[in-house]
């Protein structure tokens, strides 16, 4: 049995109707990690002493009768910025090379309690502060796609694994287009749920106003279900809102007959990447077939201001995030003749260079000055750019837009042109400025196998019918196959 | 009122002590480029009039979820001290806040 070929729903039927264990699951996948991810660098961590005693007990569960949960067996990776008890979890920095944490983040253990098998941790940019996963401490991680490019990022590792067949599903943090932009340039379904929807309980924040938890999966109906799951108040996170969810599996399937979508015109194309334009106009033809109603969008202050507006509160908020790694509690630590210095060598020994040219931007942009003029009027431009959404989508139900203004990048661009790389979030970042649910959809691969994709967006919590739309997308287009990485041989050390 | 701004050395400096980071001198250039590249990206933003709009702010900053305050037992301490990068006994140890000149420094990377 190909169990890397099944989707996460069909591993689970399996696994509740006896047809495989889960611990026949896990150990496939694990030997599939083993083999090939030597060369593609997705995965940091492997927890198999853990992985094989979560898959026992859900086997256990089978067998006896009780619920093994929606997820029953399915294996999955994480990040290296959500926490895992008894797991080391690195933000892939030599800051916190070393750190065990003592409990699960809320999204980990509802995956869990759903059945899931945690197998380990994916690479990713220093501190989730990157979209080509190459600032890792332990390397850069490749696009399973094409080993000459990068897998995108911050959550590269994720979306290169479950492109690979090594999970299906992996989850990811998003703070300016870090679960979707990797998903494009992997060729899986990434997502960022409304602001407020899923716990950021024990995920080590880049900036905690604009992050979220999301799901990358090969389909949509696995990632509905592991929304289902994900989604929901936690005490532990204030900032996650109470209203009742509907069953996302159930709307998904809803069609999209009779809708207003709205595709997002006033932009350069121009300078896009052409399959990326022609990945839009399918959709659209996707959409109309479907038996929605398209309709265009301008969004002047949006297109104009959107990067600019997210550069200055990202890196505001992670200056003063980031404040909390001194030395002392944990992490890296150097000594020094005063508590000044000692600071002061823990963090340059400890962050990386993205990570220290980050923090001193966002640190310049909160002093006097630069605080008024441009901190100040950034957080009134994040107040334009929601409005505008808010006035759009009191007349359409979803917009259809770029994620990415190109194709996966070569290996290397972010060291040569990083204001380029910063230019790259234009359409991805928008969804967290204004709290907004976002997907990043696979269209379709060009000749040379590269992904195509489009972004997905909606209203505040909209993230049920968002669902809905990829999916009726998805029907036409079809769903991502895995990579061809066995074709390309190679074996993990 | 629009005031663009541009980062020079001694602003730089300061800001190096803010954030408690330090930063080679044969760096100093590529930063101040790197900053001021960000900066220029954003006075475009400044010519917009905000003046009646108020600074975002989420909904439920304005009113966040309150939970009970039940006091909970937790057993996690000594896991939690074996973090710490020097532990003394039942206390994290940390450095003295008045500088001394005992310590033999290692030599910075």
């Amino acid at each position: 049995m190909e169990f890397h070929k099944l989707s996460a729903l069909e591993i689970a039927e399996g696994v509740k109707k006896g047809s495989w264990t889960a611990s026949e699951v896990l150990s496939a996948h694990l030997d599939r990690i083993k083999k090939f991810d030597g060369q593609i660098n997705s995965v940091v961590t492997l927890s198999e002493e853990s992985a094989y005693s979560d898959a026992r007990e859900t086997d256990n569960a089978v067998s006896e009768g009780r619920d093994p949960g929606p997820l029953a067996g399915v294996p999955f990776l994480v990040k290296d910025n959500f926490c895992t008890d008894g797991i080391r979890t690195t933000c892939c920095s030599k800051m916190l090379s070393d750190w065990i944490p003592d409990y699960d983040a809320t999204a980990v253990k509802r995956m869990k309690d759903a059945g899931a098998v945690l197998m380990g941790k994916t690479n990713m940019d220093e501190f989730a502060m990157g979209s080509t996963t190459e600032s890792s401490i332990f390397g850069p991680t490749l696009n399973p796609r094409d080993f000459n490019r990068v897998p995108g990022g911050s959550s590269g590792g994720s979306a290169a694994a479950v492109a690979a067949g090594f999970c299906p599903i992996a989850l990811g943090s998003d703070t300016g287009g870090s679960v979707r932009q990797p998903s494009a340039f992997c060729g899986v379904q990434g997502m960022k749920p409304s602001y407020g929807q899923i716990s950021r309980y024990g995920i080590v924040a880049y900036a905690s106003s604009l992050d979220q938890v999301g799901p990358i999966t090969r389909n949509i109906a696995d990632m509905a279900a592991v929304l289902g799951v994900l989604a929901g108040p936690d005490p532990n996170d204030t900032t996650c809102d109470a209203y009742e969810r509907p069953s996302f599996s159930e709307t998904a399937s809803a069609g999209i007959k009779g809708k207003k979508i709205a595709v997002l015109t006033g932009y350069d194309a121009e300078s896009m990447d052409s399959p990326l334009i022609e990945a839009i106009e399918k959709a659209v033809e996707y959409c109309r077939s479907a038996g929605a109603e398209i309709v265009e969008a301008k969004l002047p202050i949006t297109m104009k201001h959107a990067v600019a507006c997210y550069y200055m509160v990202a890196l505001g908020d992670a200056s003063s995030k980031l404040a909390c790694f001194d030395g002392m509690r944990y992490g890296h630590h150097s000594d020094g003749r005063s508590l000044v210095e000692m600071y002061k060598r823990s963090r340059n020994q400890g962050f990386g260079k993205e990570v220290r040219k980050r923090i001193l931007i966002g640190t310049c942009i909160l002093t006097r000055g630069y605080y008024e003029n441009y901190y100040v009027p950034a957080t009134k431009v994040r107040q334009m750019i929601a409005d505008e959404y808010a006035e759009l989508f009191k007349g359409v139900d979803s917009l259809i837009c770029p994620i990415s203004p190109a194709l996966p990048y070569k290996k290397g661009l972010v060291e040569e042109d990083p204001v380029r790389m910063y230019l790259g979030d234009a359409f991805s970042s928008i969804a967290n400025l204004a709290g907004l649910p976002s997907i990043s959809l696979n269209i379709g691969f060009t000749e040379e196998g590269l992904p195509t994709n489009v972004q997905l967006m909606g209203p505040r919590f909209g993230d049920a019918g968002l669902l809905a739309l990829a999916h009726a997308i998805e029907n036409k287009a079809g769903s991502p196959p895995i990579a061809d990485i066995e074709k390309k041989g190679g074996c993990r050390e | 009122m629009i005031k663009k701004m541009e980062m020079d050395e001694e602003r730089l400096r300061e800001v190096l002590g803010f954030s408690c980071i330090g930063l080679p001198e044969e760096e100093y250039a590529e930063v101040l480029d790197r900053v001021n590249a960000v900066l220029r990206m954003c006075d475009d933003m400044q010519e917009l009039d905000s003046s009646n709009v108020s600074p975002f702010e989420w909904d439920v900053m304005k009113a966040p979820a309150r939970r009970e305050d039940i006091p909970v037992t937790w057993d996690g301490r000594d896991r939690f001290l074996d973090q710490a990068p020097v532990r003394d006994g039942d206390f994290f140890h940390v450095p003295r806040i008045i500088a001394r000149d005992d310590v033999e420094m290692e030599e910075e990377e």
